[in-house]
């Protein structure tokens, strides 16, 4: 049974990818206080790690091409193990939706609108989200090529109006640092930016594509998600020096240095829509995986009765997550990325291969 | 009819929605109207009476009405374009809220062009005063870092031309150093970037008030040294050529020669400058330091009896000889004040990450020690408009 059977074309899905990672790429403080000048190392180790991880998803994929994840935990783990796996999973999609929401009010409260109280931000951002879930995948997924272009575009620019400040010799120690930083490091950038592409396996269904030819596009948009996040962190280490580490957002700061001679500068706000705009995209995404998910598991027909409730649910949760920023990134450095791998690798790990076990996709189709 | 009458709500949904958006760009409960602020356009630290307090001034810029015409009749009445407001407290926010009282509009921070410590209270330390301008959502990275051969609050009163303004006018002054070096002007990135390296020093450019004709003047010469946080002493504006010489990144520099038998002055461009730290095999470390460049003549006098020919040469090497001249003097400065203030530590640190680990900790000996091995090789490509002088062809 599928619940949304709205359809999104292979190119739409490509920048989804993109465009969730992307959404990641311009909050680095959990690993950059970490890595330092070497952070864009890690970033690419972090890459290679999840490259495996990747064609996990991707062949989960291939072998369940017209179920989503809730439905192969059912059919993988029998009904009672498999709702509860698909409980947690609800709570991650939720804590994530909650998470990214706390991060956009974050930025907005430290950066723009001081004054203003969160729960204004909060509820009018969720409230454009929770418009766009209403309407399913389609709508969900459909803006997020434009997403990806903008900021790839306004990345360019901010380069180019950056470039008088880059200095190279920024770079330099290159892997002055402890091993054990590199390793915890690469930890957190697989877990947090890049093994949440794990969401895309609730949306499956909804490719408009033969299975076979998935992997193409979700390499892809893993590359250029991947690529951008390398480029902002290399950037802000090329401008900042050694004082990257000091703020809770680096590229921010980077952006705020720009200028074009001195007619165009202060251009912070380029980065502040862009940021608004992506996360806006990466929110709806999880708004919509945590409520379809929970109509899959409810055996519901439609899952428009949670949108709202899940809404109001996202938001408090927000508030309750952390009482301040600094937790936040404590636990985005610490305890969080224990926590997902067991979401991100683990446990996809787990289906993929009780289900070779059990020789599940096969005995699918013969039913 | 029911599809008309739910295109008809529709329509009028997204027109609500529409006029909410108008609502909801206004700023919310952070919007801020233009006349509702005064812009800061210099912050200015000073010592106070109290060591555990400090006297913050802020220069705020008012909003002058567009055209000449208008400044004209208002001519002879109070025609300032900033007024100087100052506090004393413990933090320089806190001196912000105190000065509330007094103002009628609330300080806006986001356009300040300078901070300006006083030459006391940078000899104080300035560390425990830069966490704001870090902190808090106001402040801007890009911000010139200056200090005061006397009191910030000098500089920050005095007024200027043609900028009437002196925190614009020194931004300006900032501006036009950058046609000679990047090095010579330091904003607060640069600043608190020097200021966690381990083994550098800070520097900043020191601003003072001279008097001119019938005018007063903002003049940016001399370096201020900082060891850790507090100013320990200063260079020269001849030091300074050495500093921006071993720094690099030197756009066009003028370069004055006086020999015995002449003077001449000339524009060096080009240039490009290389900075290698060394360690040799024995442990000896020093610093190697290439500097190539193209010079103009633009000026010469004297050289009586002699041809073209003869007198560049001769410039050529005092030229080369003069930079490499005040790269020492700016160095035995530094070394004097046991200061890094070419970063030279960090280089190492860069290219010898192993071998760092024992330095890092006697760099405070090690410095003072230090050599720098100068190749220089500035050369004349250029007479400029004419070949010899006048003096010159007389002789012929």
């Amino acid at each position: 049974m599928q619940i949304d059977k709205g359809k999104i074309t292979a190119v739409q899905f490509m920048f989804s990818v993109a465009c969730y990672m992307q959404a990641s790429s311009l909050l680095t403080a959990f690993f950059v206080g970490i890595t330092k000048q070497d952070s864009w190392i890690v970033v690419i180790l972090a890459f290679l790690v999840c490259l495996p991880f990747l064609f996990i998803f991707i062949s989960i994929m291939r072998n369940f091409p017209d179920k989503n994840l809730i439905q192969i935990n059912t059919l993988v783990f029998g009904p009672v193990v498999g709702n509860i796996i698909s409980a947690m999973y609800i709570w991650y999609f939720l804590t994530l939706t909650s998470l990214n929401l706390r991060d956009l009010s974050d930025f907005v409260h430290q950066t723009i609108m001081p004054k203003t109280p969160s729960i204004v931000i909060m509820f009018l951002f969720l409230l454009v989200c929770a418009w766009a879930v209403r309407f399913g995948i389609g709508v969900v997924t459909r803006y997020n090529t434009l997403f990806s272009i903008i900021q790839i575009v306004i990345l360019a620019l901010a380069v180019v109006f950056t470039a008088n400040l880059i200095d190279f010799q920024n770079f330099l120690p290159m892997f002055d640092q402890p091993a054990m930083e590199y390793v915890h490091g690469t930890h957190v950038v697989s877990t947090i930016p890049f093994g949440e592409v794990v969401v895309f396996l609730m949306i499956t269904p909804n490719i408009k594509l033969p299975p076979k030819k998935i992997s193409k596009f979700f390499l892809w948009g893993f590359v250029i998600g991947g690529i951008v996040l390398v480029v902002v962190i290399l950037r802000d280490t090329a401008v900042l020096g050694n004082v990257l580490g000091l703020f809770s957002l680096p590229s921010f700061e980077t952006q705020r240095m720009a200028s074009l001679m001195e007619a165009l500068s202060r251009l912070e706000i380029m980065f502040a829509s862009v940021l608004i705009i992506l996360l806006f995209a990466k929110v709806t995404f999880l708004y919509y995986v945590t409520v379809l998910s929970l109509a899959q598991i409810f055996k519901f027909e439609t899952f428009k009765p949670f949108i709202l409730s899940i809404g109001a649910l996202a938001i408090v949760y927000a508030f309750i997550l952390y009482s301040s920023s600094m937790q936040h990134v404590e636990s985005g450095t610490n305890a969080t990325p224990i926590l997902w791998t067991l979401f991100e690798f683990v446990l996809p790990m787990l289906t993929l291969l009780i289900a070779k076990m059990r020789k599940l996709p096969q005995t699918e189709e013969v039913v | 009819m029911k599809k008309n009458f739910t295109t008809s709500v529709n329509r009028i949904i997204s027109v609500i929605l529409c006029l909410s958006i108008t609502l909801l760009t206004t700023g919310c409960w952070d919007s801020k109207e233009i006349d509702t602020i005064s812009i800061v356009t210099g912050i200015g630290i000073d010592t106070s009476q109290n060591p555990d307090e400090i006297n913050l001034t802020a220069q705020i810029g008012k909003t002058q009405p567009s055209g000449g015409a208008l400044q004209q009749d208002s001519a002879g009445g109070d025609n300032d374009s900033f007024l100087v407001m100052e506090a004393t407290s413990k933090g320089i926010l806190s001196a912000f809220e105190s000065m509330n009282t007094k103002n009628s509009r609330t300080p806006f921070l986001q356009h300040n062009q300078v901070i300006i410590f006083g030459k006391e209270q940078a000899e104080k330390g300035v560390q425990s005063y830069i966490d704001v301008f870090l902190r808090y959502y106001q402040m801007r990275m890009e911000v010139w870092f200056l200090v005061a051969d006397s009191k910030a609050k000098d500089i920050l009163t005095v007024k200027t031309q043609p900028e009437k303004n002196s925190a614009i006018s020194l931004s300006e002054i900032l501006r036009d150093e950058t046609n000679i070096s990047e090095s010579l002007r330091i904003n607060l990135k640069d600043f608190v970037s020097r200021l966690i390296e381990p083994t550098s020093s800070a520097i900043a450019p020191i601003v003072s008030v001279q008097k001119g004709i019938d005018t007063t003047f903002l003049a940016v010469d001399g370096m201020a040294i900082f060891k850790k946080d507090k100013m320990v002493g200063q260079l020269t504006s001849k030091q300074i050529d050495g500093y921006i010489w071993t720094m690099g990144r030197i756009k066009e520099i003028p370069l004055e020669i006086s020999l015995d038998p002449g003077y001449g002055n000339m524009q060096a461009f080009n240039i490009k400058c290389s900075m290698k730290p060394i360690i040799q095999k024995d442990g000896v470390i020093s610093v190697s330091l290439q500097i190539r460049g193209q010079m103009v003549l633009d000026e010469i006098k004297g050289f009586d009896s002699m041809n073209l020919n003869e007198i560049v040469p001769l410039l050529q090497r005092a030229a080369n000889e003069k930079v490499h001249q005040d790269i020492m003097n700016c160095l035995s400065e530094a070394q004097r004040l046991n200061s890094d203030i070419f970063g030279f530590g960090t280089a190492f640190h860069r290219n010898y990450p192993k071998e760092w680990k024992s330095l890092k900790n006697k760099w405070d000996q090690l410095f003072p020690k230090l050599k720098i091995n100068t190749d220089i090789k500035l050369e004349i490509i250029n007479p400029g408009k004419i070949g010899a002088s006048l003096n010159m062809e007389d002789k012929k």
